[in-house]
């Protein structure tokens, strides 16, 4: 049986990346599923993102509902380039408890890795 | 925003999804055969989720069958990502008896290896196999000169 896929695997692939600026602080709303097809432009938003910061970048993986391998690959990547690079703001993760975040990262022990907060407020202090 | 890869997502295109071959499963079987395109990926959670749906499975344990399928998938797509001519990958799928009037998800997902290119990144390679094997209850990969199976039994739920 074929299917046309224009319309399938659009709405499960789809990726929302937003960012708004508040004072001290860019915030970059991730929506969606992190997956092999998506983590591409998740990774290119938040280089993006990280160079645009002046402070302090928080991703908001609140609203997430699929984190893969490479997502988290993609997350560690962001955090070296944050932590090594020259004159990158800091990243801060919002995972709260979204399970379907919070469990990939802690069966593979990158909370000790990542920087994880319950809330933006939490993520802003 | 950008859109999904249009090319990813036409060459993804679905060859077949069977339901309910016999066998000594409990209920109704899944067959899902794609192409081994990164857009394939999103298409086999559909798939897997919907169908552990239908059999009432628990949220929490259907969510890591899903995660456990999607690494496996996507692991098959990662190493066949370079080939000019990606091959198949299929997912097969049913569910057992197990003692105490518990039932198990049992998934095989398969791929006919001589299209596939070097391995993947270790670091992704790791994580993914991490994410299967603490998500399921026991994971296996079968090498061939076909090819390569991962066997996965899923932890045991209520029937």
């Amino acid at each position: 049986m074929v299917e046309p896929l224009e319309d399938e695997p659009g709405e499960e692939s789809l990726l929302g990346l937003d960012t708004r600026e508040v004072p001290g602080a860019l915030i970059l709303t991730v929506t969606g599923e992190i997956d092999l097809l998506t983590t591409p432009r998740l990774r290119a938003a938040v280089s993006e993102c990280l160079d645009r910061a002046d402070e302090l970048l928080v991703v908001d993986l609140t609203q997430v509902s699929f984190l893969g391998s490479h997502g988290l690959a993609a997350l560690v990547g962001a955090a070296q380039e944050s932590a090594n690079g020259r004159n990158k703001a800091p990243l801060r993760l919002v995972v709260d408890g979204n399970r379907p975040v919070v469990r990939p990262i802690q069966v593979t022990g990158l909370d000790e890795v990542l920087a994880l907060y319950h809330s933006v407020p939490e993520a802003l202090v | 925003m950008v859109s999904p890869d249009s090319n990813d997502v036409d060459r993804a295109f679905e060859l077949s999804v069977q339901a309910g071959s016999p066998g000594a499963e409990i209920r109704g079987g899944l067959q899902v055969r794609l192409t081994a395109v990164p857009a394939a990926s999103g298409l086999f959670r559909e798939r897997a989720r919907t169908w552990l749906d239908d059999l009432q499975w628990p949220p929490q344990e259907r969510d890591d069958v899903v995660a456990a399928v999607c690494e496996a998938v996507e692991n098959v797509i990662s190493h066949a990502y370079h080939a000019r001519q990606p091959g198949e990958v299929l997912l097969n799928a049913h569910v057992e008896r197990a003692p105490q009037g518990m039932r198990q998800a049992v998934l095989e997902v398969i791929d006919h290896g001589r299209w596939r290119q070097a391995p993947a990144d270790p670091g992704d390679r790791g994580h993914g196999f991490t994410i299967m094997r603490a998500s399921m209850a026991s994971v296996r990969t079968v090498l061939s000169d076909g090819g390569t199976r991962l066997e996965m039994r899923s932890r045991s739920v209520p029937a």
